[in-house]
């Protein structure tokens, strides 16, 4: 039973609508995505999501449509980004708390939190016109002829529109917010534990590695985080990765994401009677899955603060 | 060899501005233990950490003077490998909590390549632990975290994962001054015994502890030594004023 003294009672009352508006708006946002949905699931059932068809007709009767291959690409492209993306943001972590000369560590975290809000679509230019035709003439193309035996590598690269090409801008933008996030949790490692280390003789980068390794939720469910916000991606993955209905292994093939299959059909959507549901059938997969990826990363992030509170 | 395995010389030591040791003379001999007592703020933690460097990681502190350990002066040599022979136990314990005991006190082994397999390290885990006088109350639950230790067990495990360094020197900055009277006397009396094996220099506000364990004594006082000397001497009959209020209590 909890106990509130009068002011207490005064602030909880006061803050319960907020709490209730919160709860309330999250609940009415999977609710009305699930209800506009509701007619593609129902007319199409399991097919939606074992089938890869964007087929809109005037006729409902001829009308059909699948989201394996969206729904598998946007997994796809934010696992390889994630991959991608925590080497280099524990390199870069590593590099600002421990190896740089402060002055220049914090200019670099600084340019990184600037990266980190950079419009999103200023990387999906910059991948769409630059990198996209650089990584097909001297990434994708040696990759494919000399490791081309690899599934992944075996299609030949045609525009450099593609899963790779998708992954490395998704990759490139949403570095700096993972970064952001072990830099907090790694100064918010109780300094003894780390005069503990060096007290021992441990190099800077024994010491990181051991206390990275108190990290170890931490950063797992800072990488789950990354995958969430790079899975929601829309920009950069409309323009860099083909935007195909259909889905391989191979990363230099293009593809489509729900996102990016959002972006592309929602404007003539509302002409086809099953198009626009099955774009909101689209964003409710997008949310389960996003839903359940944040809050096992939070469940994480709980986990380890009880733990270094030891 | 020297006899001497501290040997420090007008060591002054400012932070910020701030003069926090004022030339600071200090001898320690090989396998004895000497305790600086002093009221707080007087620099007897800054003194210790400048023994192995771990003032290296203060900002803005301007460090002067000599200090030679192990016969080696300690501003040339490599940090990480003077903090291997010098290690230092901190007042709080923090034994890495994701770490079980064995692997906790393991560690430094690691480390410091002491142990070539298992075996061996599992030999160095257990002699450090019975040094501290904390095996048989964990030999069965080495697969444990450390959360499940008290307080006290927790400090003696931080002692018994400094000695798994297989240090020369040990460094203690009050090491029982969270900690219970048991813990405390089992810790005293593991220091007692590890004189033999090497040179121990502790930092205690509690005069009766330095009664109880040094062999000699220094009193530092804003930043000065103001007297040192064998124990049962400086406690029998002080010869500074400022050592005589201390040992009252009246500073």
């Amino acid at each position: 039973m909890i106990f509130f003294s009068k002011s207490d009672k005064v602030t909880f009352y006061s803050i319960l609508p907020l709490v209730v508006g919160i709860l309330g708006f999250f609940l009415t946002i999977g609710l009305f995505t699930a209800y506009q949905a509701l007619p593609s699931f129902m007319q199409f059932g399991s097919d939606l999501l074992i089938t890869s068809i964007w087929r809109p007709a005037d006729d409902p009767h001829l009308e059909a449509y699948g989201l394996a291959a969206p729904f598998i690409g946007s997994l796809y492209a934010s696992t390889l980004a994630t991959l991608i993306i925590l080497p280099l943001s524990v390199a870069l972590t590593f590099s600002i708390t421990e190896i740089l000369p402060r002055r220049i560590g914090g200019f670099l975290r600084v340019i990184i939190e600037i990266m980190g809000g950079l419009p999103t679509v200023v990387y999906g230019l910059w991948g769409a016109v630059v990198l996209a035709p650089y990584l097909r003439d001297y990434v994708m193309k040696p990759l494919h002829q000399y490791l081309g035996f690899i599934p992944i590598f075996s299609c030949r690269p045609i525009t450099g529109y593609s899963v790779l090409t998708a992954s490395l801008v998704l990759a490139v933008a949403t570095t700096p917010y993972v970064t952001a996030l072990l830099i907090e949790g790694y100064n918010m490692i109780p300094s003894k534990y780390k005069e503990g280390i060096l007290c021992l003789g441990a190099t800077k980068y024994e010491a990181f590695k051991l206390l990275f390794g108190l990290l170890k939720p931490y950063v797992i469910a800072s990488s789950l985080l990354g995958f969430s916000r790079a899975l929601g991606e829309t920009t950069i993955v409309a323009l860099t990765i083909g935007n195909t209905m259909r889905f391989t292994l191979c990363v230099f093939n293009p593809t489509h994401t729900i996102p990016s299959l959002i972006a592309s059909q929602f404007e003539s959507a509302g002409l086809y009677m099953y198009a626009l549901p099955t774009l909101f059938a689209g964003g409710f997969l997008l949310l389960i899955a996003s839903s359940v990826i944040s809050y096992v990363g939070i469940k994480m992030l709980y986990a380890w603060r009880e733990r270094v509170r030891v | 060899m020297s006899a001497y395995a501290i040997e420090v010389s007008n060591l002054r030591v400012r932070v910020r501005g701030l003069d926090v040791l004022r030339g600071v003379d200090l001898k320690v001999r090989r396998n004895t233990i000497l305790v600086i007592m002093g009221p707080s703020g007087s620099g007897k933690s800054t003194l210790l950490r400048t023994l192995n460097r771990l003032t290296d990681f203060i900002d803005g502190i301007n460090v002067e003077g000599s200090v030679v350990v192990l016969g080696r002066d300690v501003f040339t040599i490599d940090p990480c490998e003077l903090r291997r022979k010098v290690v230092l136990v901190s007042q709080e314990p923090n034994p890495f909590p994701h770490m079980t005991i064995f692997d906790n006190v393991a560690l430094p082994a690691k480390l410091n390549g002491i142990a070539r397999n298992k075996q061996e390290l599992y030999e160095v885990v257990k002699w450090a632990l019975e040094k501290v006088m904390l095996w048989d109350e964990v030999k069965n639950r080495l697969r444990d975290y450390p959360h499940s230790l008290s307080g006290g067990q927790r400090q003696r495990l931080c002692l018994a994962r400094a000695l798994a360094a297989k240090p020369e020197i040990l460094l203690l900055d009050e090491p029982t001054a969270n900690i219970d009277p048991s813990n405390t006397f089992k810790i005293e009396e593991s220091l007692r015994e590890l004189r033999e094996e090497l040179t121990i220099v502790m930092v205690t506000h509690m005069p009766h502890q330095a009664v109880r364990v040094a062999d000699h004594v220094a009193l530092l006082y804003d930043g000065i030594i103001v007297e040192e000397g064998p124990a049962k001497e400086v406690f029998m009959n002080p010869k500074n004023d400022i050592t005589n209020k201390f040992l009252r209590g009246a500073i």
